[in-house]
């Protein structure tokens, strides 16, 4: 097992430098200049040239990535080249900021999902199956930026529940930002719901017709426990890969409900560096979200072979 | 353990980390800068302005460019002159009390106030005025403001609260060209500009997050006082929080998160209007989409090809369609009625399909032309090209619509410069002088239509100079009826618009470029 982790994360770190690589050849690619872009459209040519020089854009490509990766590796992300400051504190703010939304909404969307799919798969092709099911399935189609508004303008704006902008101080603690989470948390919590009852439902019709279910019924043991005992430990399974997954997408994939409700998480980060195209900035928070996705897989890997022993790898 | 004592211990840290969490922050309660206790506050004072914007790129002043840079600058610094809401010189806003220049036109004296101070305590004189011009005009650190000051030869300041400017010609725009949003008034000590925002301006950064927000608070030392002789600006601090989405800044003023925005798009004006709880300002503006036409090559390059254009356009449908009335069909002229006298006041160009078709054949394109047009996607281009489109179908002209990203129709290759037909945005300027010598003059830096008319050269090079009034009116009315008759564009002005919560008072909508308004006099009411 150990063995099995070490290689992961030997993977992983690949991974991270491959990926840093990508986006960088990406980067070199974006239209536009950041030069100008800081100094703005009626710069002169001489003013955007030493401001080149100075942020060490005349340099050629392999020696700015060599200048950025060393700095990485040893813990100096670099300055944010629009604004000079450093970015290591600037993404780890918005990295808790993001934390703070998906654990928020993984504690909205993992239970309820399991509950209502644990719950479809009981009533298979009656009608609550047909009705979670169909509303699930309906929110996961539903992009956020339509749920998102639909929820400001009834529950901000019109009943005047919740704020409709949820445009955080970055300083603010976890329970002074809760009112401002609920929303976004909603809004992801539509999408993610969908995934996870559906995830749930089928595992559970799968186990629910396994011998060993049938086996635990017929020697008189409860519907109850033969439910919790048998049934949910293993339909689960699945479920656990789908939520895994889910953090990844939860950190650094929430760009649209992000801008619908103005939240400081790193999505948001994200778009701002290209839109600026100020690399440091793009490259800290990608290899964020790289790593957090691959974490969570691993974590995924693991706690499903501890889960079911049978696909347990090495000694 | 028991479980009870762990049920115990459980929920005393839980109390203790919401007591951490919500314990105040004492750090923040320190003043930044003394309070001068003996004024009278008056009754309007206190507050503070949350509004949203997307960004800025830059805070140093020689090198805004964005709205959002211009409307963070004007708060923590101020004018040598202050341009007003209507586009003229404001001495009692100004740091400038008073002015006066030679019969030449060419040297202008500036009186200063005594005793404006900057965040800092350090008293502003002549020496940082000098100072904040000189770094605007020096070619070797390159802002956008040296071919504007090119004309200055040389600042003098005879004591600490004169200051003359000599220039090579005389330039009735002058007093206009010193309220340009880039200059702001520097400390002359300051050795950062990205980074140290020491100016005498109505409010001090506080906090400035480049991705998140900005933090101002009042200035107890501003020098400006209300008519009862009571200390300026009202509020007690401003924050403006960096949303670059629209919908995002609209449903946050909706939902009361913010109080003011400004320079709102069109299509959000009728849900807000709607709003009891929100006020809709705005006013006419020089900001215009012109839809220009290569005018050096086919199919433009022939005059009566520009002429069916424009007699098969009908500008107020556009208006209508696409700016939903929120403008002005202009005369296809760069000067809009903004400029008051400037403008020559024509009634709108109606819309005649049959002239167009005439002129089309009488340049060989009897049986129909097909002609592409390149445009930004940011609304509402895309609207204007459309319904133009429509209108074009009916004079047998095919338009295909190209929509790019701003930054690359803007971009690295200059697309807005190149393409044959195109709609391009421009900023509305304190006079019309710079449309000309920018835009339409033959060697213009920005000439998108590629037209070359030596009489509009003449007439733009003359009201350049022009110091008698009556004489410019006449040239900038010649300058027009050329445009009318053989010009390259078609302009569709929009009017600038802002949106604040109903309580907030004193916001005085302005015809100026970057729309942010004078936040010195705002306040709530109660």
């Amino acid at each position: 097992m150990g063995l099995y982790i070490l290689r992961r994360l030997g993977f992983i770190f690949l991974t991270l430098f491959l990926a840093s690589v990508i986006i960088f050849i990406v980067t070199q690619f974006l239209p536009g200049d950041v030069a100008r872009i800081i100094l703005g459209q009626f710069a002169t040519e001489a003013a955007i040239d030493n401001l080149r020089e100075e942020l060490g854009l005349n340099q050629p490509a392999y020696r700015q990535y060599l200048n950025w990766a060393g700095g990485f590796i040893r813990g100096d992300w670099g300055d944010s080249l629009v604004s000079r400051m450093p970015v290591r504190p600037i993404v780890m703010q918005r990295l808790g900021n993001s934390i703070m939304l998906a654990g928020l909404a993984l504690c909205i969307y993992v239970p309820l999902g399991i509950v209502l799919g644990v719950i479809a798969a009981l009533k298979q092709n009656k009608l609550p199956d047909q009705l979670i099911s169909g509303i699930s399935m309906a929110f996961v189609g539903l992009p956020e930026f339509v749920s998102g508004l639909l929820l400001i303008t009834f529950l901000a704006i019109g009943a005047g529940w919740f704020p409709a902008n949820s445009s955080i101080d970055p300083d603010a603690k976890f329970f002074e930002s809760l009112p401002y989470l609920i929303l976004p948390a909603v809004t992801v919590s539509l999408t993610g719901l969908g995934y996870v009852a559906r995830m749930t439902r089928s595992g559970t019709i799968d186990v629910l017709g396994s011998d060993y279910t049938r086996a635990a019924e017929l020697k008189g043991l409860p519907g109850r426990q033969v439910l919790v005992r048998h049934v949910l430990r293993n339909s689960l399974l699945p479920t656990v890969t789908i939520v895994a997954m889910g953090i990844g997408w939860l950190l650094g994939g929430l760009i649209v409900t992000e801008a619908v409700y103005g939240y400081p998480g790193l999505g948001r980060l994200l778009v701002y560096g290209i839109q600026r195209q100020d690399l440091p900035i793009i490259q800290a928070a990608s290899m964020i979200v790289v790593a957090a996705y691959s974490f969570s897989n691993l974590a995924a890997d693991i706690i499903y072979g501890l889960l079911n022993p049978r696909i347990r790898v090495g000694g | 353990m028991s479980k009870k004592w762990f049920l115990l211990a459980a929920v005393i840290l839980l109390a203790g980390l919401v007591f951490i969490s919500c314990a105040p922050d004492e750090e923040a309660e320190v003043p930044v800068v003394d309070e001068e206790p003996e004024m009278a506050l008056s009754e309007k004072h206190g507050g503070t302005l949350r509004s949203a914007y997307y960004a800025p790129t830059n805070l140093d002043p020689a090198f805004l460019s964005t709205v959002a840079d211009d409307q963070i600058g004007r708060q923590w610094s101020d004018f040598l002159v202050f341009i007003d809401e209507e586009n003229q010189p404001d001495e009692s806003r100004s740091v400038a009390a008073s002015w006066e220049v030679d019969e030449s036109g060419t040297a202008w004296t500036f009186n200063l106030r005594q005793g404006i101070l900057f965040h800092d305590g350090k008293e502003m004189t002549s020496r940082d005025v000098k100072f904040t011009f000189d770094r605007l005009r020096d070619p070797d650190i390159g802002a956008a403001t040296v071919g504007l000051y090119s004309n200055i030869v040389d600042i003098t300041t005879p004591d600490d609260y004169t200051v003359v400017f000599q220039l090579e010609d005389p330039n009735p725009d002058f007093l206009k060209d010193l309220g340009d949003y880039h200059a702001l008034i520097m400390d002359a000590d300051n050795e950062d500009f990205s980074t140290n925002f020491n100016g005498t301006g109505p409010f001090i950064i506080e906090r400035y997050e480049p991705e998140d927000r900005i933090v101002f608070t009042r200035n107890p030392n501003y020098w400006m006082v209300d008519d009862d002789g009571l200390p300026l600006p009202y509020l007690d601090g401003m924050e403006i929080i960096f949303l670059g989405e629209s919908s995002a800044q609209i449903e946050a003023l909706r939902g009361g998160q913010i109080d003011y925005l400004i320079y709102l798009p069109t299509e959000f004006i009728p849900t807000l209007e709607e709003d009891p709880n929100i006020t809709v300002y705005q006013t006419p503006s020089n900001t215009a989409y012109v839809l220009r036409m290569r005018s050096d090559r086919d199919p433009a390059g022939d005059v009566l090809v520009r002429q069916a254009l424009k007699a098969g356009t009908n500008r107020g449908d556009i208006i209508e369609g696409a700016l939903g009335g929120y403008g002005f069909p202009g005369r296809d002229t760069p000067i809009g009625p903004a400029y008051d006298q400037f403008y020559l006041e024509v009634p709108e160009p109606e819309r005649d399909v049959e002239k167009a078709k005439e002129l089309l054949a009488e340049a060989g394109y009897a049986d129909g032309l097909e002609i592409t047009i390149h445009t930004q996607e940011s609304s509402p281009v895309p609207s204007i090209a459309t319904i133009w489109k429509e209108q074009m179908a009916e004079i047998g002209v095919e338009v295909d619509i190209q929509l790019v990203p701003s930054d690359v129709y803007y971009g690295a290759d200059d697309m807005w410069l190149e393409v044959d037909f195109g709609i391009t945005d421009w900023g509305s300027r304190p006079y019309p002088q710079p449309y000309l010598d920018l835009a339409y003059v033959c060697d213009a830096q920005w000439n998108e239509s590629h037209w070359c008319d030596p009489e509009l050269d003449e007439l733009a090079a003359a009201a350049a100079k022009e110091m008698d009034p009556d004489e410019r009116v006449r040239l900038y009315h010649e300058i027009q009826e050329i445009f009318m008759e053989r010009g390259p564009i078609i302009v569709f002005f929009v009017n600038n618009l802002w949106g604040a919560n109903e309580n907030l008072q004193g916001l005085e909508p302005t015809m100026g470029l970057g729309t942010a308004l004078d936040l010195r006099t705002v306040y709530f009411a109660d």
